[in-house]
């Protein structure tokens, strides 16, 4: 097992916007993205979602034009000279403290909304501190837990869109016994650059969760097809790709060249969907594909019973 | 006299935080634009430590 570790990795904690995975502390104002109880910078508890924040200073604020309003009207009834004054100021204030009340709740939800605006601008640096804070946590918590670690990174990188950050991830990836039940990611990870253990990555998930094996994959497979290829088993790899691609007729006919390449490569079970695929479908242009998977069939699978079964259509003119 | 003032300074004070908050309505954001003004403040801030 290459001294691979078995873990269990928490799911993600979901959020509709990613925004809403910030928090901030109430007592010292600095931002995290991590899930933890207490405050890292100043170790209390009070670490509030956004949204909560913003809508408490807004509220704050629109409680505080109602108290305005309240004294003045209290003035006005203070000052009134008789009682039909009083009662006029009495009865203005509340109508026109109501009528602000009104205003204020009809339109608090987009307040709160812009109140999240600028505290992204006016606060921009002290995210951008806290995330980098978060993520030196991440670094020092992977000597110990590797599994909490990449969780971290994990959320720092829902965020956060830096190569440095998915590379990490990947070698602490790299590190874990990968399982099938495990919730495991790969599109988020992809890279702008060539990352070996990417691609061995991607190597393993072909086998044990190829459905997360995508067009942004395959597009950044064949990109970087030389440099795999050179890799140690890096033809497993390639050959393991292009087995997840046969798992759609799309991604076959998208992909045809590349699994003309490693289509001798792929295990039985593959190449018998791919051969089904090619032999049911035969109106597609599959180019060079369809001659060398005839190829292979001849040379390999002739005689074998499970090829039988399948009937190649004939081309329709 | 005093009453009627207050009154008046109050009324004028509702309607100007009426408009302000309207006007603020017309310009609101929506969760999809403050994802995006995120992500995109924060990978430029990274891009210029980066630099």
């Amino acid at each position: 097992m290459d001294n691979k570790i078995p873990v269990q990795i928490k799911p993600t904690i979901k959020t509709k916007y990613v925004y809403e995975k910030l928090r901030i502390c109430n007592n010292c104002h600095r931002y995290t993205i991590l899930r933890e109880d207490n405050c890292t910078f100043c170790g209390k508890p009070g670490l509030l979602p956004l949204r909560e924040k913003a809508a408490a200073t807004v509220r704050r604020t629109m409680r505080n034009e109602r108290l305005a309003a309240i004294l003045i009207t209290l003035i006005s009834i203070f000052f009134g000279r008789s009682f039909q004054e009083m009662a006029i100021g009495l009865a203005g204030g509340v109508i026109l403290t109501g009528c602000l009340w009104f205003v204020q709740h009809r339109l608090l939800p987009r307040a709160v909304s812009r109140e999240i605006a600028r505290m992204f601008l006016h606060d921009r640096q002290r995210i951008a501190d806290g995330l980098i804070a978060n993520l030196d946590r991440a670094v020092e918590t992977g000597k110990e837990d590797k599994a909490r670690s990449y969780e971290m990174l994990r959320e720092i990188a829902a965020l956060v869109h830096d190569d440095t950050i998915r590379s990490l991830q990947i070698i602490l990836l790299q590190s874990f016994v990968l399982r099938k039940d495990m919730e495991l990611e790969l599109e988020p990870l992809l890279q702008s650059r060539f990352d070996p253990d990417l691609a061995r990555y991607i190597g393993e998930l072909a086998k044990i969760k190829r459905e997360l094996i995508k067009d942004r994959t395959f597009r950044y497979i064949l990109k970087y097809e030389h440099e795999i290829a050179s890799l140690e088993r890096g033809e497993d790899i390639l050959a393991g790709v292009a087995g997840a691609a046969v798992r759609l007729k799309r991604y076959v006919l998208s992909y045809s060249d590349f699994i003309s390449r490693y289509a001798r490569l792929l295990p039985k079970e593959r190449f018998l969907r791919l051969y089904r695929v090619i032999a049911t479908n035969p109106n597609e242009p599959w180019t060079s594909l369809a001659d060398e998977v005839y190829r292979i069939y001849n040379e390999k699978y002739q005689w074998d019973a499970d090829f039988q079964q399948i009937t190649p259509r004939s081309i329709s003119l | 006299m005093i009453t009627y003032v207050c009154l008046a300074i109050l009324f004028l004070f509702v309607i100007a935080k009426s408009i302000i908050y309207w006007r603020r309505n017309k310009n609101s954001i929506a969760p999809e634009e403050l994802d995006r003004r995120l992500v995109l403040q924060i990978n430029r801030d990274s891009d210029n430590h980066g630099q």
